[in-house]
């Protein structure tokens, strides 16, 4: 005969100490009064102490010696990396930290109108065949490179030369020209 | 008086790896007990128990101290254990060596009354490797790791319902399988 499905979860409940109060004295009485009740308790009480008895063999002491060396080993080679200083910045970090993005529109424009120049000018300046020199770059252009968030993570900008001569930038009027004195 | 847990890792996180030490020392047997239960095979659970503390040692910095150091072992442990478990092909069957020696009575004992339990025992093993993964997660740290359905529902990362029933599928899996066995002997 099954114990009784109403019953089921608070006979392992009180097999197990967790009931209190009046869930105990009901689950109890009822377990009482009810055969197959009683041998579901005496059975969920049985498979929990089988259970309980399973082993697990025990290393000998030499075990966790080695078990905690080894894990002292590896924590050493990973600490040093974790310890390490933070990198130097890059190029364009640098860059960025001289000239904010955001969330000064102006300063943008004005960045972008830089670089699109100074990527013309380069060109010339090297003779490397490059972008073709634009002294003015469209308003369009200089809206377009300002909004890009491509400019944030544009890695190749941290090798292109202009990046290297920012007194140059400097030295340059709205229209891309050199500035004299 | 020995430092607690969150003591050692303030200075596991100022730079004194020797803290991590202690912390390994003190829970690296309660950390391959589960690992072992959970992956009946002493190589892999010692591999399970180092990764776990590695693991942790890497989240050091991130652990909140929302529940204690232990949980929070557990469960990166359990972790490794559950993704170890998907990634077995068979589970062992009958005593892994060692686990008879280590079930052995006092000689004392009645020996037909040892052999039946070893026998009942063995019965029980098969039962829990043939468990569902979370519902052999739960029955190991409930009934071997004495743990309260609220820290098996942290570690396990489910409500507190959901542990419970989880147990108690996997007690009631238990008890069907002792009686067949009752009723095959």
């Amino acid at each position: 005969m099954a114990a009784c499905e109403a019953y089921q979860e608070g006979l392992l409940a009180l097999a197990e100490g967790e009931l209190q109060g009046g869930d105990r004295a009901r689950v109890e009485a009822h377990a009482g009064a009810c055969p197959a009740c009683r041998a579901e308790l005496v059975a969920i009480r049985e498979t929990l102490e089988l259970a309980r008895g399973i082993p697990v063999p025990e290393p000998p002491e030499r075990f966790w010696e080695e078990f905690a060396a080894e894990v002292g080993r590896r924590v050493r080679q990973e600490a040093p990396a974790r310890q390490a200083p933070a990198p130097a910045p890059s190029l364009w970090e640098r860059l960025r930290d001289w000239l904010p993005l955001r969330p000064v529109p102006a300063m943008a424009l004005a960045a972008a109108a830089v670089l699109v120049v100074a990527l013309g000018l380069l060109s010339t300046r090297h003779g490397r065949p490059g972008p073709q020199m634009v002294m003015a770059p469209t308003q369009e252009e200089i809206s377009l490179a300002a909004n890009l968030d491509v400019l944030e993570v544009l890695d190749v900008l941290e090798n292109i030369e202009v990046l290297e001569n920012l007194d140059l930038l400097r030295r340059m009027d709205g229209e891309g020209r050199p500035v004299k004195g | 008086m020995s430092e607690s847990d969150f003591a050692l890792i303030d200075r596991v996180l100022a730079g004194e790896v020797e803290a991590f030490d202690l912390l390994v020392q003190r829970h690296q047997r309660e950390v391959y007990r589960l690992t072992y239960r959970m992956a009946r095979n002493q190589e892999d659970a010692k591999d399970l128990a180092q990764e776990a503390f590695l693991q942790a040692f890497r989240s050091l910095a991130g652990f909140g101290r929302k529940s204690s150091f232990y949980t929070w072992l557990y469960r990166i442990a359990m972790n490794l254990c559950l993704n170890h478990l998907k990634a077995r092909p068979r589970a062992p069957s009958g005593w892994e060596p060692g686990e008879i020696e280590a079930g052995l009575p006092d000689p004392g004992e009645d020996a037909l009354g040892t052999l039946l339990a070893d026998e009942r025992r063995q019965a029980l093993v098969e039962a829990i490797e043939a468990l569902p993964p979370q519902q052999k997660a739960t029955l190991t740290l409930r009934v071997h790791q004495g743990l309260s359905h609220k820290e098996i529902a942290e570690i396990l990362e489910c409500s507190e319902g959901t542990a419970k029933a989880n147990y108690f599928h996997a007690v009631r899996a238990l008890q069907a399988k002792l009686r067949r066995y009752r009723a095959g002997s």
